[in-house]
């Protein structure tokens, strides 16, 4: 599996587990913001992912 | 947490009337177009089907009953059945047997199809084609009447789903240049196998638009599709995004019943309270989901599991290989459309002539429903409807002469030399009504669209330059007489 197939499955597992997190956890606390965090991560993973394939 | 078990009744609801309205489209292809393709007398004769396989391999009511009356009596069955599906009967009839008659419905369009596309070879060789039948395959474990579906079927829509638009958008990213450099819609809309009537207009649209909506593809394919498990309304969301995408590409081009498959699919994405929230409609009463039919579609979802490892082993890996099945019965399956992008289209032109010793002004074309023959002919709207023969002729144009998987264009001639009625209807338009031509030739053209000036000056929609010639000028009796080395010959 290439290097950017990788970073794009990471990120949207982590972006699933951070929304899945956040429905789970109360809001604002601690647990929810960590997801948020690890949901946000996620997205940047993606991003970076498809990013690093373009040639433009 | 997973959502509420009886959340989903709407969305059975709805999704089993798309699916139904798809396979009543794809009864009708089969019915008007599978003979003249693939049976007795057939481009690819159906003997040849039984005798090139096993029914093990291709498993196919056309090969315990390899005969057009069969043929016909399948499609029209499934014709029937379809509406029976679009015009939700099991939910007309007593609660204690809706389950089950609604489990035996899907089940036999699913049989009869995969008798179709087994049977069809080269002209069921299409992606969508599996993923009607695993789609197909999962309706069987959905129910119906006022009991909740299992929520574990709605699970494996989205896996299915999953798998169709990820695998579709590593595809592109390994598959060609212009897909990284976010070029690749500049040629979309002009070589896609069949454009529409907006194809022009889309193609016509500024590069930047073009760039954009690229770079668009590779969100929706390869970003969103994660979210199809996530709660709601993310799920939802997601929904939206992939529908407003197969959407546009409906808009903009002929890809059969692909889009409109996907949208189906992407119904399993929402929830009865989301759907509520924006369709006028309610929920009637529901009841528990029995207990046969959640086991049941556990099970399904254990053989759903162990038949996905090679097809998402495929799905991510380097080699990984488009739309491919890795069982006979095509129960899961890999999916990934237009992994490259051609930049040229070319086109075959069939000419006819009854002249011994033609000028080129004696020759006159056939003209095909969705294939562009005449400069000045507008691209028609055929999908989801699908125009079988004109899709090979697509692939078959790509190549400056016939190929092993054109094997079927020798008796395209021929049986436009006996004036088939049956190929004929394949046509949008015979120049021999009255008798057959002496001589046919099949010459391959580039095609693009016109500029805007050109088709403000002109109306004409297309502009093409002849690059060869795919099949010399040939006789009824050479092309009988001519067997392996006389074809050689003659293309």
């Amino acid at each position: 599996m290439e290097r950017f197939v990788q970073v794009i499955v990471a990120g949207g597992l982590a972006l699933l587990a951070g929304l899945w997190g956040g429905q789970i956890a109360d809001p604002v606390s601690k647990a929810w913001l960590g997801s948020v965090a690890v949901a946000v991560g996620g997205v940047l993973a993606l991003a970076v992912g498809i990013n690093s394939q373009l040639d433009y | 947490m997973l959502p509420e078990p009886g959340s989903y009744w709407l969305v059975r609801f709805l999704f089993q009337r798309g699916l139904a309205l798809i396979y009543l489209l794809a009864f009708l292809v089969a019915a008007t177009q599978f003979r003249p393709l693939a049976g007795e007398d057939g481009l690819l004769p159906t003997a040849e089907y039984v005798e090139g396989t096993t029914f093990r391999q291709r498993p196919s009511l056309f090969y315990l009953f390899p005969s057009d009356r069969a043929i016909s009596v399948a499609a029209w069955t499934g014709v029937g059945l379809s509406a029976v599906a679009l015009f939700a009967g099991p939910y007309w009839i007593p609660t204690p047997y809706a389950v089950p008659v609604s489990m035996l419905l899907w089940l036999i369009l699913w049989g009869l199809y995969q008798s179709f596309v087994n049977a069809g070879r080269v002209f069921y060789g299409y992606g969508w084609e599996s993923m009607l039948l695993e789609t197909g395959f999962l309706a069987v474990f959905l129910g119906a009447g006022p009991s909740q579906p299992p929520v574990v079927v709605i699970w494996l829509l989205k896996w299915l789903l999953f798998r169709n638009m990820f695998g579709a958008g590593l595809i592109k990213i390994r598959g060609d240049d212009c897909w990284r450099d976010l070029t690749c819609l500049d040629y979309h809309y002009e070589t896609q196998p069949i454009p529409n009537p907006l194809s022009w207009f889309a193609h016509r649209l500024p590069d930047r638009f073009h760039r954009l909506e690229t770079l668009g593809n590779h969100v929706v394919e390869l970003a969103v599709p994660f979210l199809y498990f996530a709660p709601q309304p993310f799920a939802a969301a997601a929904g939206v995004a992939t529908i407003g995408f197969q959407g546009w590409l409906m808009l903009t081009g002929n890809f059969a019943f692909l889009n409109a498959l996907t949208i189906v699919q992407s119904v399993a994405l929402f929830s009865d309270g989301v759907l509520t929230a924006v369709v006028p409609i309610t929920a009637p009463a529901t009841t528990v989901t029995p207990a046969w039919l959640s086991a049941a579609s556990i099970l399904l979802a254990i053989l759903v599991a162990a038949l996905s490892i090679q097809p998402t082993a495929n799905m991510l890996s380097r080699s990984q290989v488009m739309n491919t099945v890795f069982d006979p019965l095509k129960l899961v399956n890999t999916y990934g459309a237009f992994g490259s992008v051609t930049t040229d289209r070319f086109q075959l032109i069939v000419e006819g002539t009854r002249e011994p010793n033609p000028t080129e002004a004696d020759w006159q074309a056939y003209e095909f429903k969705g294939q562009p023959v005449r400069t000045d002919e507008r691209p028609s709207q055929w999908a989801p409807y699908h125009l079988r023969l004109d899709w090979q002729l697509w692939f078959a144009a790509m190549r400056p002469q016939p190929g092993p998987r054109q094997r079927w264009f020798t008796s395209f001639l021929a049986a436009l030399f006996e004036s088939d009625a049956a190929t004929l209807s394949l046509l949008d338009s015979n120049p021999f009504p009255d008798e057959p031509p002496e001589q046919l030739r099949v010459l391959r053209y580039r095609y693009r669209f016109t500029t805007r000036e050109e088709r403000a000056e002109t109306g004409d929609w297309w502009r093409r330059e002849r690059v060869g010639t795919y099949v010399m000028p040939v006789s009824e009796s050479d092309l009988r007489e001519g067997g392996i080395g006389r074809r050689r010959q003659v293309f």
